[in-house]
């Protein structure tokens, strides 16, 4: 990156990839290698020489960039990498005939399609036999398909088979034995070998993975160009550097929150060139080694670096130089801290610097930051945000020097530190004070905080303010005065001073902390008050003003002016804290003794909750008496049959838990019950106001831990029942799940430190937001405000559905007007228009008329449209990928791992959507809500779910109807019809007759497959006496019978009519058959079925086990692929209502919402749903598998689906294309039209081929492409250029 | 559906009537032969067939040609099928010298155009098409795509090429409009 002092004339438009021909290679070659010795004696080599210059381009040894050699081969051999190309075409062409497989008249008809593209006649091919064509990859693709016969001759091709089976040494000693071989004209044999020889190295150099035999060679080539360490990525994308340095980073509350404080030792490294000639001279005459002074000076010849002290240099030339300057205060400095996850990961400082520092330093407001309470609420509203999401525990940073004259000004308008307070993303507020600086404005703003006139003076000196600022005070000078309120005078004055100029303006929100937290010392301070200053009361601690908006600073006065207010706020409550001081102790921790007692016994109570889940778990009624074996036996049983029921119970489980912990004396313990009344809890005043920790932290001190989970579940049990080796197996009290009835300030005991987990899953958040990126990097705002792709495809035709960019101010705007005469966006959207009309009722704005506040909205909402040029993509896809790999980071924190399952969660979510977007998801689910007053039930029912008990008996030998056989008597009792599952609305009649008719015939034809099976051992009994051969017989006769049932089995399959239907074919189908009947006797009556069966010769059946399995199978009832269904509300999140009128797409109120219910089912069949009609409000049907939506809907649908689940602009670019295109790189990636982002994604060793086969052409439009060459990126300022006025 | 394409439709007898009285006239289990019918449309006709539940072949598909009349005026027939067609009988119906277009009985259950996430739909004539083009500077592959298989571009008969105008309703602004292009 030095400075030249020529002009380029030329640049580098367009790339274009081919192969290059022999001669093109000889002409750039310089020498022929045909020694495989490449060192010398005199340390010379082919490439590079001790020599001055090189004779090939006459440059010096450090500036020639190397040139290439090339080995002539003796023998013609394949290139791997394109080897499956004519493979191809040699697969598809006649052995016999010489001639491809298809039809000659097809084969010119091609050749002529082929023809007519190249001259760029793409119509008249199209037309040639009505076949689309639109590029000449998708001919030869249909052409190439691959046929049995010749369609000539008819005659068939031996197979081909493909073998690849290097490295530069070997090629070239292979070639030079095979020229060898060539000339001493060996044995044709051994020619044969050492050219396979040849090819097999060949191989080896371009790609190890693929060739075999030899596995431990260095890697090939195709692997230096593959993966995160390979040439793309890490030498082609990733740049080298300059003018920087790397260092710890440690907090200085004194700084701005918009400096940065650099180390003496890279202030003297870093420099930059000015142009200001007597500060250069003097800068040259100082040193090296004084600061500031300069490092370096340059002219065309060398590089000259300074010494460390002043010395007379004897250069007199006149010629032009550049001197290097140190860095020094005032310059400004980009810095970064990786993981780069977001905008504000790179930001733009003030340097100052720091003498007899050694680590970088800057404000506590770059890194985490929490919520704050009163005054800067009125400023900065905030969550659990920040920009480096650095902390001072051993982070580095980088930080950068730009050094020309665009950087620089860039770095001070655009990506200054003040500059980034909002999330570009989502319009968030993610700059703020933080731990100490809140707890030290907690009580600042207490009413019983009063401040002496010399306190006074020094708090707000000491925030960089002049006493000038001051006009109302009113005490006598020299006279000790108690003022009241005197939160209210400092902020006011330090307002004045820092807005001075400006009108002023009112605010109104409620703050953070509740009000009953100051309760008993708003008591106190009203007598405090009227004893000392006898005023007026002023409105309460907890309730501020604030009109506008919450970033009502920044958006009227600037960026600049909020980073003056938080860096003189930061300084006065620095001050005031090293005044006031604050510290805990293990008072503010304690509980009073009666509370303390009514805690132990509600925890206590917990440990009953466990009996009456468990109990309610097996179906046993509470009266029922049981014994606690008993118990644990049932348990078992019921946990080993069923996976699910473990769920089950561990909901129930920790609803009643989480219900009993959330009430009585728990729900204000720490508010009422603690020894340190909460106005002087030190510990309570940190987690209230937000400065540290939170009420969850302070519960598990004093009060109990409460459940912990594993995974998101609740402590899963070992395969003998325990969850720990100290509990008792199938234990069902809550402690032996985890849950902790202790608390950390009286110990816990010692098994359950072994609950904690603190494993926190692998996360694939990273390679997310990498897809993400690649896939929306191109995209951004153009002039006409549509969001565009690189080749001017079209994605949104308004960014965002208003063209709204969240982070645009007011301030900065003030000139920009409403074009009317714009055919683009002229006038307000109407949603907005609306939204200003019913807000300026509401208000009752006497001073404005409702015209002017029109236009007052219209110049906000001109001011606020995104700028063209804006790279959105990028900002979609950080939207995405920063948060998932902030909650991975947060996951390893805390234990209390409800996060981790949420976090795992998201991941799959995203990652099933934009990525993997599989046919079958794995959790699909429809929802629909249902017509008034209607109500239904989907789901499988299944015999298995309404036996009560099952019991087979058999009568062994007896004689009947003259055969000797044997009968088998299977009885079973059935559950009542109130203890059906509540899903099922089957009557009595309908199961009676379902049993009688086609369970028996299921049963039986399962038993005929049973059967079978048993046939196949009869072979050798054959030879045994006669008695066996006449039993032979018998089986064969009932074989033929076995098969015509199996036949009528299948025809029943194909009746899709109800049951009543099905009964009266059947009954018609059964009497020609009835004689092969098995069972003879059938009875249901009531709660009782009974059936008989006969079986003649047959050896001894489990008939239990045939039956069980039928019963499993048999469904009483079935929709489709849908599973299961159950009765939600259209308050969950899953359901689309917006009432009788769904064009208004007004929002119905959450209480509306629950009043109606809807349908829920797992798996999805849009038919089923459609096909009730009648009773489901088919409108709303919804879905969360985006694939069924766009078959069963359409594009447009599945995009809204796509925007429910994730995003706007991630919608709109997947299916842009009509379709439901994915984000890796077999989906969008494949089909850019840059082929330096598919070459630098993934598999770049395959694009590469690609292109250079296909002879493509990359216009270097997309951001990846640029940074490749190395030019500017043609998205935000790179959209425009500079140019001089040249007079010649 | 027919209507939502601009065929005169409003009057016809078959498609007029509510639910009961249609049951009424056709009992529950109708002969397919009496709910064949042609709509006129400016200057083309469509006729809609349905088709019985046996399996299509090719001696059904010149069966249902032969018994159509007046083929000089008709542009669009449309066949409503339940089971299968033969891949002969497909080949057949591509010969045919207007444009025959295939539904099955099942996707007409429900008007898809009804749902709640469907946005507005309007077909932009040649002109509009020319002028959205110059507006934008673009070309007509440069458009959002909409497959010519996509639900809705079957539900309105769209061919390719020709280009939807597409009115969103949401909270931000009340109607955003975006356009596609079938390909």
């Amino acid at each position: 990156m030095v400075l030249s002092t020529e002009g380029a004339t030329n640049s580098v438009e367009v790339v274009a990839f081919s192969f290059l021909t022999d001669d093109e290679i000889r002409r750039s070659s310089r020498v022929k290698i045909t020694n495989p010795i490449l060192i010398f004696n005199l340390s010379c080599t082919y490439f590079t020489c001790l020599e001055l210059s090189c004779k090939s381009c006459g440059q010096t040894t450090k500036h020639c960039p190397d040139h290439f050699g090339h080995i002539e081969l003796v023998s013609p051999v394949y290139n791997p990498l394109t080897f499956n190309i004519p493979s191809n075409i040699l697969q598809r062409t006649c052995f016999s005939c010489h001639h491809f497989q298809s039809l000659r008249k097809e084969v010119d008809i091609r050749a002529f399609q082929l023809e007519l593209i190249m001259k760029g006649d793409i119509i008249m091919a199209k037309n040639l036999e009505s076949i689309i064509t639109e590029k000449s990859n998708s001919v030869l693709r249909k052409f190439l398909t691959k046929k049995h016969k010749c369609q000539e001759c008819g005659a068939e091709n031996p197979r081909i088979s493909k073998p690849t089976f290097g490295w530069f040494y070997m090629v070239l000693q292979c070639n030079i034995s095979l020229g060898d071989a060539h000339l001493n004209k060996s044995d044709p044999s051994k020619v044969l070998s050492w050219w396979m020889d040849l090819q097999q190295s060949v191989n080896m150099l371009f790609d190890n993975k693929t060739a075999s035999g030899k596995r431990d060679v260095a890697t090939g080539i195709c692997r230096l160009l593959e993966k995160k360490e390979g040439i793309f990525r890490q030498k082609m994308m990733g740049k080298m550097v300059y003018f920087a340095c790397r260092s710890v980073i440690s907090p200085d509350p004194y700084l701005a929150v918009n400096e940065i404080g650099i180390p003496p030792y890279f202030a003297l490294r870093l420099s930059v060139t000015p142009w200001n000639v007597v500060k250069l001279r003097n800068a040259i005459l100082n040193g090296a080694e004084s600061h500031p002074s300069a490092s370096h000076y340059a002219d065309k010849v060398s590089i000259v670096k300074l010494p460390p002290k002043g010395k007379e240099i004897s250069d007199h030339e006149f010629e032009g130089k550049v001197v290097y300057r140190h860095l020094k205060d005032g310059d400004v400095v980009l810095a970064n801290r990786q993981p780069t996850l977001h905008k504000p990961s790179i930001m733009a400082h003030i340097v100052r610097v720091l003498k007899g520092e050694k680590t970088v330093r800057m404000h506590y407001a770059n890194c985490r930051v929490t919520t704050v309470n009163n005054f800067f609420v009125l400023f900065f509203p905030l969550r659990d945000l920040c920009t480096y999401n650095a902390d001072f525990d051993g982070d580095e940073i980088n930080v950068h020097f730009p050094q020309d004259e665009i950087s620089r000004a860039e770095a001070y308008n655009i990506v200054n530190a003040n500059n980034q307070y909002v999330k570009p993303t989502s319009g968030d507020p993610i700059r703020a004070l933080i731990q100490d600086h809140i707890v030290s404005a907690a009580l600042l703003t207490k009413k019983d905080t009063f401040l002496s006139y010399e306190e006074f003076n020094q708090l707000l000196y000491s925030s960089g303010v002049s006493m000038a600022g001051l006009g109302s005070f009113y005490g006598k000078h020299g006279q000790k005065v108690f003022m009241s309120n005197s939160e209210s005078e400092m902020f006011l004055a330090l307002l004045y001073y820092i807005t001075r100029g400006s009108p002023s303006f009112t605010v109104e929100k409620n703050a953070k902390i509740p009000s009953n937290f100051f309760k008993t010392r708003i008591r106190k301070g009203k007598r405090y008050t009227q004893d000392t200053s006898k005023k007026k009361e002023k409105p309460d601690e907890d309730k501020l003003l604030i009109y506008k908006n919450d970033l009502v600073l920044q958006e009227l006065y600037g960026s600049n002016v909020a980073g003056n207010l938080l860096s003189a706020l930061s300084r006065l409550f620095t001050t005031f804290l090293q005044m006031h001081g604050f510290t805990c102790g293990v008072d503010d921790l304690m509980l009073t003794e009666g509370k303390d007692v009514e805690r132990m016994n509600q925890l206590n109570s917990c440990e009953i909750i466990g009996n009456s889940v468990h109990r309610e778990f097996i179906r046993v009624k509470n009266s029922d008496n049981i014994d606690s074996v008993t118990l644990q036996l049932n348990i078992e049983k019921k946990i080993r049959s069923n996976g699910e029921a473990t769920l089950t119970s561990d909901r129930k489980m920790t609803n009643k838990l989480n219900s009993t912990t959330s009430s009585g004396i728990l729900k204000e313990l720490l508010s009422e019950g603690i020894l340190q009344p909460s106005g002087k809890n030190c510990i309570s005043l940190m987690t209230t106001s937000g400065a540290k920790g939170s009420m969850v932290n302070f519960q598990q001190i004093s009060s109990h831990l409460g459940q912990q989970e594993l995974e998101g579940k609740r402590v899963p049990r070992m395969v003998s029942g325990k969850t720990l080796p100290c509990f008792p197996p199938w234990d069902c009290s809550p402690r032996a799940g985890g849950f902790i009835i202790d608390r950390f300030l009286t110990a816990l005991h010692p098994q359950e430190y072994y609950f904690f987990d603190t494993a926190v899953k692998t996360s694939r958040s990273g390679y997310l937001q990498r897809c993400l990126m690649k896939n929306l990097e191109c995209l951004k705002v153009c002039y006409d405000h549509t969001v565009r792709d690189a080749d001017g495809s079209i994605i949104q035709f308004h960014y965002g559905e208003d063209g709204v960019d969240n982070k645009e101010l007011v301030y900065s705007n003030y000139c920009r007007q409403l074009d009317r005469s714009s055919p683009y966006i002229n006038k307000l959207p109407d949603a907005l228009e609306g939204k200003a009309e019913k807000f300026s009722k509401q208000r009752n704005l006497g001073s404005m008329e409702h015209a002017d506040f029109v236009r007052l909205i219209e110049h906000k909402y001109v001011s606020c449209l995104t700028q063209p040029g804006e790279p959105v993509g990028v900002l979609a896809s950080q939207s995405v990928g920063e948060p998932a790999t902030q909650m991975t980071e947060r996951g390893e924190e805390s234990s209390y791992s409800k996060s981790n399952s949420k976090m795992s969660f998201l991941l799959i979510v995203l990652t099933k959507i934009l990525m993997a977007a599989a046919r079958d998801i794995k959790t699909p689910f429809m929802t629909c809500p249902l017509r008034h007053e209607k109500s239904i039930n989907l789901k499988k029912i299944t015999v298995a779910d309404i036996i009560k008990s099952m019991k087979v008996s058999v009568v062994p030998v007896t004689v009947l109807g003259g055969q000797i056989c044997s009968i088998y008597k299977l009885v079973m009792k059935l559950y009542k019809s109130k203890q059906y599952p509540e899903y099922t609305d089957i009557t009595l009649e309908d199961w009676e007759e379902t049993l009688r008719v086609n369970f028996v015939r299921d049963s039986e034809d399962a038993h005929d497959n049973g059967s079978e099976s048993e046939k196949k051992g009869q072979s050798n009994d054959e030879d045994d006496d006669g008695v066996v051969v006449e039993d032979t017989e018998g089986n064969e006769d009932l074989g033929s019978d076995a098969q015509k049932r199996k036949l009528q089995g299948t025809d029943e399959v194909d009746y899709e009519d109800g049951p009543e239907e099905e009964t009266h074919d059947e009954k018609k189908k059964s009497e020609p058959t009835k004689r092969y009947d098995w069972a003879i006797f059938v009875e249901a009556k009531g709660m009782h079925f009974e059936i008989h069966f006969r079986f003649t010769g047959e050896p001894h059946i489990l008939l239990t086990q045939i039956v069980q399995r039928t019963a499993k199978k048999f469904c009483l009832q079935n929709f489709g692929k849908v599973g299961e269904c159950k009765a939600i509300t259209c308050k969950e999140s899953g359901v689309i209502y917006y009432g009788k009128d769904d064009r208004k797409g007004d929002e119905i109120s959450a209480f509306e919402k629950e009043e109606i219910p809807a349908l829920q089912t797992s798996g999805v069949h849009f038919k089923t749903f459609w096909e009730l009609e009648d009773d489901l409000d088919v409108r709303y049907i919804y879905s969360n598998n985006v694939l069924a939506m766009l078959n069963a809907y359409g594009v447009e649908a599945a995009r809204e689906t796509i925007i429910r689940e994730v995003q706007n602009l991630n919608a709109d670019f997947m299916t842009h294309s009509g379709g439901y295109c994915l984000m890796n790189r077999t989906g969008s990636i494949a089909d850019s039209t840059s082929l330096f982002i598919k070459m630098c994604f993934e598999t770049a060793a395959k694009f590469i081929v690609e292109a250079a086969y296909h002879g493509q052409v990359d216009n270097l439009e997309t951001p990846s492409a640029r940074i490749c060459i190395g030019l500017p990126v043609k998205m935000g300022t790179g959209c425009h250029d500079l140019i001089q006025k040249l007079e010649i | 559906m027919l209507q939502d394409r601009g065929y005169d439709a409003i009057q016809h007898a078959n498609i007029s009537p509510s639910l009961t009285e249609f049951c009424s006239r056709f009992s529950q289990n109708p002969n397919p032969q009496t709910l064949d019918f042609c709509v006129p449309h400016l200057s083309n006709t469509v006729q809609v067939v349905f088709v019985g539940p046996k399996e299509i072949r090719k001696g059904t598909v010149n069966e249902i040609c032969s018994q159509i009349a007046d083929k000089g005026s008709l542009k669009w027939l449309i066949l409503v099928v339940k089971s299968k067609m033969t891949s002969f009988a497909k080949k057949d119906l591509e010969n045919f010298p207007f444009k025959v277009e295939t539904i099955k009985i099942d996707d007409l259950l429900v008007n898809i155009t009804k749902h709640v996430l469907q946005p507005k739909y309007e077909i932009l004539t040649d002109d509009e098409k020319q002028a959205l083009l110059t507006k934008h500077n673009l070309d007509e592959k440069q458009l959002p795509h909409m497959l010519k298989t996509d639900t809705i571009a079957r539900y309105y008969g769209l061919e390719k090429g020709q280009v939807v105008k597409i009115t969103h309703s949401g909270p931000v602004v009340n109607f955003d409009v975006s356009y596609r292009c079938v390909v």
